[in-house]
């Protein structure tokens, strides 16, 4: 994933979204699986988020079995359930619908790794650096809530304020625990404040510090992103992204344009896992010829 | 060059009856390192939020402060900001943003520098002060000592010419405290930076500054070089600050000794090669067999499935009315343990033997998360309430802890109101009145100056005398050893050298008290200053 990430945060936010975009709303089932494809490829070179898609495997089953339940058009009828005929094409949409939310989630993990919060707030911050500093002191706060709450928990517990026999008096045990935790935090964040007005934080004219030069090979990437977006969008309009399952599943390549569409996405989809693998085969290279 | 200067400064805060300084006066030269202390409450806060504009106090001022030669006032926003740094108590509080970097940048930022100036500071502070592989870290997962070192780095980014630190090692341990005012002395002998530093920690301070200044009551006791305000002080032991000084100081107070007053370890020393002392007493013959109120044996604990063990096959016992110390380095467990003998976590593996319902009260390190009232009065009812005490009783019983206590002027004012002694005694207050057979306190001494320390060691004997068995969890070896009657090293998962004060502490050479280590090979087995002055038969080149 090193790679990648090295890349600007514009380009990167730019991939992230023609991707996205495309796969929300795109009908073309090609379309979707090649979206998912690139998911997986890119998400094998990081562990944990091949884990957090299997984790989701079992809803996006449930949700290509549901659908066939429901929706009842189609031609194709595999057999009777429930006095209801399970059609062909309903199977196939609940199918394509499952793959969609299967990639969508996967390239928002991927994302979560690659531009974690301090990218978003450089691309989005220049204009109003308070904003951004208000962003980070929630993310900053965040965790230490939650390790309050955890302390204040155990402490109240250990006190015997949480013994109740009732529901109600536990409920009311747990508001105990988080109105300790408010009223330390907002304690403490009064000595926050005097620390950022110790340190000028009233003055005018704040900067940011963080920096990420554009190169050449950013732009390279960035206008092939842009290209290749504006083809698939293109080569759509005429239909291929309006794909009908009902009554009959329609054919994937009635003429050539949904072909170059979908090459296009392919390698709009498949382009990142496909620069990290060539990173990564130029790095073993490398380490093998020292 | 005076940096600061005080003239007549007195200040009230609004509707408070009392001023909380009274006529202060002095000056801090361009690079000396004054040191200010004080008991509680003296002023020692206030004073310091005066020098800088953005967190000076409201209230009725009188007198002149000024820095840089012109009124405090007078300084322009930039220059308020730039010039004087300010470093506060609490290490997680300071720290704004999430991450190491962007904490770094913020001074920066705010004072509208380019970003590659900025990069730039970043870049050679961090490495000067050795913080340069966290950049990337998220805050939250820094320890205390560190919190406080990254504070003390932000507001060097902005190149101040003077420092200010109201009591940045009160909620440190021993360890991170040390190299915390190491890396001030640094900064004040290689840099030249001048640093006004308030503390409690005294031992480590006094040998460190060039000047001391005793604030007592909010006005100006003592202003002086450290040892001759040392010295003055061993001439009045009723005060408040007698037993902040460090051992040395009371060695020589306690051994009337004329003059010199030693400040460290190793002047200490040389000042105990003029005198003599008795041969230790007999050892104390093990107490008769008692049975143990709790038995852990062969504990074994970890946080999460894959983490490591941080109690492994841990054996130990505990006795009623006893006040034993758990003594150890961070992160080794001590904690844990304690939450373990409340009953909130279970060993994964061994087992903890104690009698079918026994209560056990826990004190956290962080009191206030106890406290969910207005006033420490509805807190206390609450808590009889929940325990399922009758109505009629609830008042006698809160009364008579209140008593034993001492907090019945604290009993109508919010908990967060009073001081930190006070609102310990207060968590106190509640956790007895669960009636609790075995007492766990975690870190009680964080941040209490001599005057408390020695209130609570009053208390917890009393409580030991009435057959509580009180466990206490401390980086302090000093109370340690005065307060213990058994104490215990937690270290590698398991507890070691278990013994009584004079015998634990007699054995180490490191982790142990100023006496021992001034005195361990003339006075062996005296732990304490009190002990080795009592062991002192005369100067050794006197007649016998």
């Amino acid at each position: 994933m090193s790679a990648y990430c090295r890349l600007h945060p514009a380009v990167l936010f730019c991939t992230f979204s023609a991707v996205l975009l495309c796969t929300v709303f795109s009908a073309h089932p090609l379309v979707r699986g090649l979206s998912l494809l690139g998911a997986l490829c890119f998400a094998a070179f990081e562990r944990g988020i091949l884990k957090t898609g299997l984790r989701c495997l079992p809803f996006c089953l449930l949700l290509t079995i549901v659908n066939p339940l429901f929706v009842h058009e189609g031609v194709t009828v595999l057999f009777w359930a429930f006095g209801a005929p399970f059609t062909l094409e309903a199977l196939l949409y609940g199918a394509a619908q499952s793959v969609s939310l299967l990639a969508v989630l996967l390239w928002c993990a991927v994302y979560l790794r690659v531009l974690p919060e301090e990218k978003w707030l450089y691309l989005f911050g220049k204009r109003c650096p308070r904003l951004v500093l208000t962003l980070c002191m929630a993310l900053r706060f965040v965790p230490l809530l939650l390790a309050r709450l955890r302390e204040a928990d155990s402490a109240q517990t250990a006190l015997g304020l949480q013994a109740s026999a009732t529901r109600s008096g536990r409920v009311r045990g747990k508001l105990r625990v988080l109105s300790a935790v408010l009223s330390l935090s907002l304690e403490s964040a009064m000595d926050t404040a005097l620390s950022m007005q110790a340190r000028g934080y009233a003055l005018r004219g704040r900067t940011r510090a963080a920096v990420f030069r554009f190169t050449v090979r950013d732009a390279v990437a960035l206008s092939l992103t842009g290209l290749l977006c504006a083809a698939v969008l293109a080569l759509g309009t005429s239909g291929g992204h309006a794909y009908s399952f009902y009554p009959r599943a329609a054919a994937l390549f009635p003429d050539a344009q949904s072909v170059w569409m979908c090459a296009a996405f392919g390698i709009l989809a498949l382009w990142p896992a496909a620069y990290e693998g060539w990173k990564l085969a130029v790095w073993k290279f490398c380490v093998s010829k020292t | 060059m005076e940096i600061l200067r005080v003239e007549n400064l007195s200040f009230a805060y609004p509707g408070a009856a009392r001023q909380a300084l009274c006529d202060v006066t002095f000056s801090v030269r361009a690079g000396e390192f004054v040191v200010l202390c004080g008991e509680t409450g003296c002023g020692k806060t206030t004073l310091l939020r005066l020098f800088k504009r953005a967190l000076a106090p409201r209230g009725t001022r009188r007198g002149t402060v000024r820095c840089f030669g012109q009124p405090s006032e007078a300084m322009s926003e930039y220059d308020a900001a730039a010039k004087i740094g300010f470093v506060l108590q609490d290490p997680e509080a300071q720290i704004v943003t999430d991450r190491v970097f962007s904490e770094l940048a913020f001074g920066a930022e705010s004072l509208g520098l380019s970003p590659e100036v900025i990069r730039r500071r970043i870049a050679e502070t961090a490495a000067w002060l050795g913080i340069q592989n966290w950049l990337q870290q998220d805050t939250h997962t820094l320890s205390g000592g560190q919190k406080q070192l990254l504070n003390l780095a932000a507001v060097l980014i902005m190149r101040p010419d003077v420092l200010l630190l109201d009591e940045p090692t009160a909620q440190l341990d021993p360890v991170a405290s040390s190299e915390f005012l190491q890396t001030l002395y640094r900064l004040n002998r290689e840099m030249g930076l001048t640093i006004l530093l308030s503390e409690h920690r005294l031992e480590e301070a006094f040998p460190l500054s060039d000047r001391v200044l005793v604030l007592s009551d909010g006005r100006l006791a003592w202003n002086d070089a450290p040892q001759k305000v040392a010295e003055a002080i061993c001439r009045s032991p009723e005060n408040a600050m007698y037993g902040a000084l460090p051992g040395a100081a009371r060695l020589f107070s306690l051994l009337a000794g004329a003059r010199d007053c030693p400040l460290t370890v190793r002047a200490g020393k040389r000042f105990l090669q003029q005198f003599r002392f008795a041969e230790p007493s007999a050892a104390v013959p093990p107490q008769p067999f008692q049975k143990p109120l709790v038995k852990l044996r062969d504990v074994w604990f970890r946080y999460a499935k894959k983490a490591p063990d941080v109690l492994r096959g841990l054996r130990f016992d505990l006795y009623r009315g006893e006040i034993c110390c758990i003594l150890g380095g961070n992160g080794a467990g001590k904690t844990t343990l304690l939450q373990l003998l409340a009953g909130t976590k279970r060993p994964w593996r061994g087992r903890i033997e104690a009698p079918k319902g026994l209560r056990a009260a826990l004190l956290p390190q962080e009191v206030r998360l106890l406290f969910t009232e207005e006033t420490v009065q509805q807190d206390l009812l609450l808590l009889l309430e929940v325990l399922g005490v009758p109505t009629a009783k609830r008042e006698e019983r809160l009364l008579e802890a209140a008593r034993a206590l001492r907090i019945e002027p604290y009993l109508h004012r919010h908990p967060y109101d009073v001081s930190g002694g006070e609102r310990q005694r207060c968590a106190l207050a509640k956790a007895l009145l669960t009636e609790p057979e075995l007492l766990l306190l975690d870190e009680p001494t964080k941040g209490l100056d001599a005057v408390c320390k020695r209130e609570l060691r009053a208390l917890l004997r009393r409580l030991a005398a009435q057959g509580v068995c009180v466990l206490l969890v401390t980086h302090d070896v000093e109370f340690a050893a005065e307060t213990a009657d058994r104490c215990a090293l937690l270290f590698d998962g398991g507890v070691i050298g278990a013994g009584t004060p004079e015998d634990f502490f007699s054995e180490n050479s490191f982790y142990t008290t100023a006496a021992v280590r001034m005195a361990h090979d003339l006075c062996p087995r005296a732990v304490t200053c009190a002990a080795v002055a009592a062991r002192c038969t005369g100067k050794a080149d006197a007649p016998c």
